[in-house]
């Protein structure tokens, strides 16, 4: 009796589980579609259930040279943000794995410092900072601002990677004659990858749809995406938003899908 | 012709109150396959990662051939070094793998090909160079280490504690493996373990130590017959220990005479320099020790053989010996050990018997 009772059990159990995570998900996910069914729509207004179909927000956004723009102004600063992020973030995560020195604790804590602060707070300093530097509104300085926000998260998901590559492969390296640059070209860094990547688009995505800092730096003739949005919004309701949020979902869903999930570290 | 020398090289880790290795000095001969042997902690790897150049010694010189190589960093030395891990490199093949040391020194594609094959035919694993290290046993991988090391050419192959992921029986195969091969190409090696029985298996000659310093150095009889302490006595091999005082020194024929702290009186073996009143250890290997109906007791106690009777508490056969735990009336215990076919069936678990054993055989530590 008790052998078939088990099975009967945990299948019921599972079952459970999967209904109330379909039901989250959908909770989740149900604005979402809502938003892509809405950038289709004929009617003037965020109105649901949709009325027709129509492409006319899609051209609306890509005729708009400002959001183009804006579009524009963010990939580059994604991108360039991210691979500033890279470059500091893999030999940051390097020294704090690996080498034993004075103040490595302090270290550790200073870099993660900037996920613990709050956004507007960073925002309001650097205002401060960037107009005594005269370089508020400017690429540059939109760059370093985020580069300080997502270098944390690169840290993060290479010293992860690091912690799991044994340190007696990179002596192995060493012992076999390689010098220490060399052994980082041929060993740490191809076993370090699938993290270094991940945590390339992690920053790209975080520098890409940022707000808070970017409505306090970027300036008039240097707006990002999510600035240009917020602006939009505040005097506009019409489905063009809309068309824009489907866009940005088809970008983020083409990423995590041409970037191989080994990558992404799952 | 003297490979590598160390010259009264120390080691103390920043935060650490001791040694890690005490001022130790060695000689490794060309074509020797030294062991390092001792217990966990006794500073095996700090030595063998001086040698290697990943620790810097606090003290002391590091030679190969003459030349001072103490200040060298590790990919200057060229040495080989097996790791207890293996360390593979999980994102090349086994032949890619190989080749590496190769590659690093810039040696042309054709011939590091050649050269890293015929190593991975000589370890037998040519059949496997394509796949990835986690594609291999832990046997298969350990070769592969081998062969990594050993292609180029190193002037010492280091080796610690390579076979300590394997199973027991694999183990045994790989260090006759690893003993065959080291001859064949006449490789200078020192290999850490602190498994006494592989380093006697293995060992040209056998490095004890303990609490960072050298115990002795000898050949694996020399150091197992001829032990210069308690320690290395029991370290190497298993030995019985009795204690106690010297009531009387040698006379003539007759040996000197040891009272156990239980009463009992036993020859023991002179050695010079002893006063009577002085503390003292005998020890006795279990193989020594012979087992005799219990009546033959006090008749054979002449001087040069000791006899001494016990109860037989427990009786072990361990395939071709069986060994005997008997304990003594002051409550010492002692461990016999006989040929299975030698052993007598008169002596059986419970009854008594009479230990004997020559005095010869015995060793005899001051304390
Ligand atoms: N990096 C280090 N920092 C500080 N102390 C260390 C370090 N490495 C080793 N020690 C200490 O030095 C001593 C010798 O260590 P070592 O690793 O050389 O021993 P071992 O003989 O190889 O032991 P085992 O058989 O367990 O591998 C130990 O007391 C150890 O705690
Ligand atoms: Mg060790």
């Amino acid at each position: 009796m008790t052998r078939y009772r088990k099975p009967l059990t945990s299948l019921v159990g599972a079952c459970t589980t999967s209904l109330v995570l379909l039901a989250i998900y959908l909770f989740l996910l149900a604005p979402l579609l809502v938003v892509v069914l809405m950038a289709f729509n004929t009617s003037s207004y965020m109105v649901f259930p949709p009325e027709g179909f129509t492409l006319k927000w899609f051209v609306a956004f890509f005729r708009d040279s400002m959001f183009v723009e804006a579009l524009r102004t963010s990939a580059v600063l994604g991108v360039t943000s991210a691979a500033v992020a890279t470059v500091i973030g893999v030999p940051a995560a390097l020294a704090l794995v690996r080498y034993r020195f004075r103040g490595r604790e302090f270290l550790n804590s200073l870099f993660l410092a900037p996920i613990l602060f709050p956004g507007v707070v960073l925002a309001i300093a650097l205002l401060v900072y960037y107009s005594r530097l005269k370089i508020l509104g400017s690429f540059i300085g939109l760059v370093l601002a985020h580069v300080l926000v997502i270098v944390p998260y690169v840290i993060r998901t290479v010293s992860a990677n690091l912690y799991g590559v044994d340190e007696a492969l990179e002596e192995a390296s060493l012992n076999l004659g390689a010098g220490r640059w060399r052994t980082f070209f041929e060993i740490t860094l191809p076993l370090i990858r699938s993290g270094m990547v991940s945590g390339a688009i992690f920053a790209f995505i975080m520098s890409f749809d940022e707000l808070v800092i970017a409505l306090f730096l970027s300036g008039a003739r240097m707006t990002t995406l999510p600035v240009r949005i917020f602006n939009f919004l505040e005097y506009n309701s019409d489905p063009t938003i809309a068309a824009i949020s489907t866009v940005l979902l088809c970008v983020t869903l083409l990423v995590s899908v041409f970037v191989p999930p080994r990558y992404l570290g799952f | 012709m003297v490979d590598l020398e160390l010259r009264s090289v120390s080691k103390k880790y920043a935060g650490s109150e001791v040694l890690a290795v005490n001022n130790v000095s060695l000689e490794i001969e060309k074509g020797e396959l030294l062991c390092l042997l001792g217990p966990s902690g006794c500073g095996k790897t700090t030595l063998l990662r001086m040698i290697a150049g990943f620790v810097e010694p606090t003290a002391g010189s590091i030679l190969v051939k003459g030349q001072d190589i103490t200040q060298l960093p590790p990919n200057k030395r060229n040495l080989g070094m097996v790791f207890q891990s293996y360390a593979l490199f999980p994102h090349m093949t086994v032949l890619a793998n190989v080749e590496y040391g190769l590659r690093m020194r810039r040696i042309p594609r054709t011939e590091a090909r050649t050269r890293a094959r015929e190593m991975l035919e000589m370890v037998g694993l040519l059949e496997l160079e394509h796949r990835y290290p986690r594609q291999l046993s832990g046997g298969q991988q350990q070769r592969v280490a081998l062969a990594r090391a050993m292609v180029i050419l190193p002037q010492v192959l280091l080796l610690d504690e390579p076979l300590s992921n394997l199973d027991a029986k694999l183990r045994q195969q790989m260090r006759i493996e690893i003993r065959r091969i080291q001859k064949e190409v006449g490789i200078t090696s020192i290999f850490v373990t602190h498994d006494q029985e592989e380093a006697l298996t293995l060992a040209d000659r056998i490095v004890v130590m303990d609490k960072g310093e050298v115990r002795q150095v000898g050949s694996p009889q020399d150091v197992y017959d001829h032990p210069v302490s308690r320690f290395v006595a029991n370290f190497i091999g298993t030995c019985n220990f009795l204690n106690g005082v010297l009531e009387a020194l040698p006379a003539g024929s007759e040996p000197a005479v040891l009272k156990t702290d239980s009463g009992l009186r036993l020859w023991c073996k002179g050695v010079p320099g002893l006063a009577t009143g002085q503390r003292l250890c005998v020890a006795v290997r279990p193989e020594h020790l012979e087992l005799a109906p219990a009546a033959e007791a006090e008749r054979e106690s002449a001087p040069g053989v000791n006899a001494v009777r016990g109860r037989i508490e427990h009786v072990s056969h361990l395939g071709s010996i069986v060994e005997y735990h008997v304990v003594l009336p002051g409550g010492e215990r002692l461990r016999v050990q006989q040929q299975s076919a030698q052993s007598a069936p008169s002596v059986a678990e419970g009854g008594t018997a009479t230990v004997k054993w020559a005095v010869q055989s015995s060793m005899c530590f001051p304390e």
